[in-house]
């Protein structure tokens, strides 16, 4: 549905553990099953070398990897430091050129840290910069936890575009303070031009008990809609993706966007 | 995001986060750490005034009738925060809007601090009268740039509104009573779509004219973007000096942020908010309303701009409401704030 919808990149599935994730356990499957539209990217996450191998099997065509701007983040989520990660990545980095599978490189915790707090821009420069040089065509910038604002969000995009062309960053942002949609704005004033979104806000927030998580598609289709940007997005199909995936899922949707348009 | 770490128990609380590392600053102990303010944004006003209205505007639009007593205490907790604008009630006729029916009794029922306006609607001469009895300083006339928008909604036309407004200001001025008009529909209307920026202007001129203090631009559905906002304020402003406009923004499609964020960069300092995000859209069933003040809030601290607000107070006068009228806040700083 959401390939119906005209979204340009659907990020599948994640080639993890299922002891870590077990709701992408079905991996292969997923990325086998579905229907793959022309012109759509499938994007996959590949933690490590094993988990890309397995996803170049399964027959991804791109693929993702996972740093932060944070030690203690790094430390927590994959037991090892933000160089060691950078080092397992390069694994990845050089296979996937060696088969032409152009990779991403995310960075979270862009603006701010649910272990260290503040973030400095310049260290969030250095990884993005890291990963842009081994290789990564395009650096997402994530507002893990959501506690950025627009002020915040522009000081380290300055501090990052300093080093890695705008036109190869994406910002990531989290709405668990409602900031994400000004936040993202803050970003398109500065030349950015991708933007990740979850269709109906799915997802909520692992470090804050109730509260949401990732940004809504709908509400920034919206937006980029009134502002005469064009994403080739079918915002009625797109609607109709959350709906059905919030029934499958017996959740309210986060978005503002289905809320007003459903009528519930 | 990448894998869920098992280790979540260990990082900061959420309360020790947002005090030493985030933007919630204290305000009654002044500005915020400068090792934690971030580099303000050029061409940002420095004090940003919020207008509390959810004790008018949000109650008005819950379905569920608010006991006297609870709304006097709401409005008491709401006095206490550093808020400077607080609108009250409205002296409108309980058959167009029950809510409000309580108008006299609470407006005399409030603890009125010094240094806090308490503003309340008086649709034509009679509730003019009326909250001026009632104790009343400053009152509020609400027009709308849409025709058909004013004929269903106080039905007369633009033009018939203004002179029942007229009268109303004129004689508040008389007694020295501060007014403040409101544009309604000012991004677009329900029954016409959009509305051209053009009769904004002119309906924000006319109440500027005739006396208004200050003129409150409301995307009364929620419908306005960047863009549009930006087109409006345009407009508006080659009318009427920034410093006398205000923007009031709802979030029924969750455009409120970022519509406020492009006001303020063109110099708009006052914004209208409520509490919790008070308020549904009487236009569409089961939408959002207001843009929640605990959110906004959280957004200029970020921004380095001074309220005088202090959040934590919000959010517990937020928990209050939203616990008398049963209802989950829309505040998405209070949902991750309060571990619901």
């Amino acid at each position: 549905m959401l390939s119906e919808a005209g979204l340009p990149v659907i990020e599948a599935t994640s080639f993890v553990s299922p002891k870590w994730v077990p709701q992408m356990a079905d991996h292969t499957e997923v990325l086998k099953g579905i229907q793959k539209f022309p012109g759509i990217n499938y994007p996959v996450l590949t933690p490590n070398f094993k988990g890309f191998q397995a996803a170049v099997a399964a027959g991804a065509k791109e693929v993702s990897i996972f740093g932060a701007a944070s030690e203690l983040f790094t430390k927590k989520n994959i037991n090892c430091s933000i160089d060691e990660s950078v080092r397992r990545f390069s694994d990845i980095l050089q296979a996937a050129r060696a088969t032409s599978i152009p990779v991403r490189g995310y960075v979270s915790c862009v603006l701010g840290c649910p272990y260290e707090g503040k973030i400095s821009p310049a260290k969030v420069a250095e990884v993005a910069k890291k990963m842009y040089s081994m290789g990564c065509y395009e650096i997402s910038l994530g507002d893990t936890i959501g506690v950025g604002t627009p002020g915040g969000m522009k000081d380290m995009l300055s501090a990052v575009m300093y080093e890695v062309p705008v036109a190869a960053l994406a910002v990531h942002c989290h709405d668990t303070y409602g900031q994400a949609l000004a936040n993202t704005l803050m970003a398109l004033q500065m030349g950015v031009s991708v933007v990740d979104s979850s269709v109906a806000g799915l997802g909520g927030c692992p470090y804050a008990q109730g509260a949401s998580g990732n940004l809504a598609t709908e509400d920034l289709v919206y937006m980029l809609a009134g502002l005469g940007i064009h994403t080739g997005v079918n915002l009625q199909k797109l609607l109709e993706a959350g709906t059905f995936i919030c029934q499958a899922l017996n959740r309210k949707t986060s978005s503002k966007v289905a809320q007003a348009t459903c009528k519930l | 995001m990448g894998n869920v770490p098992s280790a979540v128990k260990h990082c900061l609380s959420y309360q020790q986060l947002l005090r030493e590392h985030l933007w919630i600053g204290d305000s009654v102990a002044g500005a915020l750490d400068p090792a934690q303010e971030s580099s303000q944004l050029s061409g940002l006003p420095e004090y940003v005034k919020i207008v509390e209205v959810g004790p008018r505007d949000g109650l008005q639009n819950e379905k569920v009738i608010v006991p006297t007593d609870i709304k006097i205490e709401f409005i008491n907790q709401l006095s206490q925060t550093g808020l400077s604008v607080i609108e009250v009630t409205s002296f409108v006729s309980s058959r167009w809007v029950p809510q409000m029916a309580d108008h006299t009794e609470v407006m005399k029922g409030i603890q009125q601090h010094p240094g806090v306006r308490y503003p309340v609607l008086t649709p034509n001469l009679q509730g003019f009268h009326r909250a001026v009895a009632a104790g009343a300083t400053e009152i509020a006339v609400f027009g709308a740039a849409s025709e058909s928008f004013s004929k269903k909604n106080i039905n007369c036309s633009i033009e018939e509104s203004m002179e029942k407004f007229e009268e109303v200001v004129k004689s508040a001025s008389h007694m020295n009573i501060p007014a403040r008009g409101y544009v309604s529909c000012a991004l677009g209307c329900p029954y016409e779509g959009s509305i051209a920026t053009q009769k904004v202007t002119e309906v924000s001129k006319r109440l500027y004219g005739m006396g208004c203090y200050e003129i409150s631009l409301g995307d009364t559905i929620g419908v306005g973007t960047p863009g549009s906002m930006k087109r409006m304020l345009e407009s508006v402003m080659k009318e009427i000096p920034p410093r006398a406009l205000a923007v009031h923004c709802h979030d029924t499609y969750g455009q409120a942020l970022a519509n406020i964020l492009t006001a303020l960069q063109m110099g708009i300092n006052v914004v209208d908010s409520a509490v919790s995000g008070l308020g549904g859209c009487p236009y569409a069933k089961g939408a959002s309303g207001n843009v929640a003040t605990e959110d906004l809030i959280y957004m200029l601290n970020g921004l380095g701009l001074k309220t005088g607000v202090n959040l934590y107070k919000v959010l517990e006068a937020g928990d209050f409401i939203c616990k008398a009228v049963n209802k989950t806040t829309n505040s998405k700083v209070a949902q991750a704030s309060f571990n619901a």
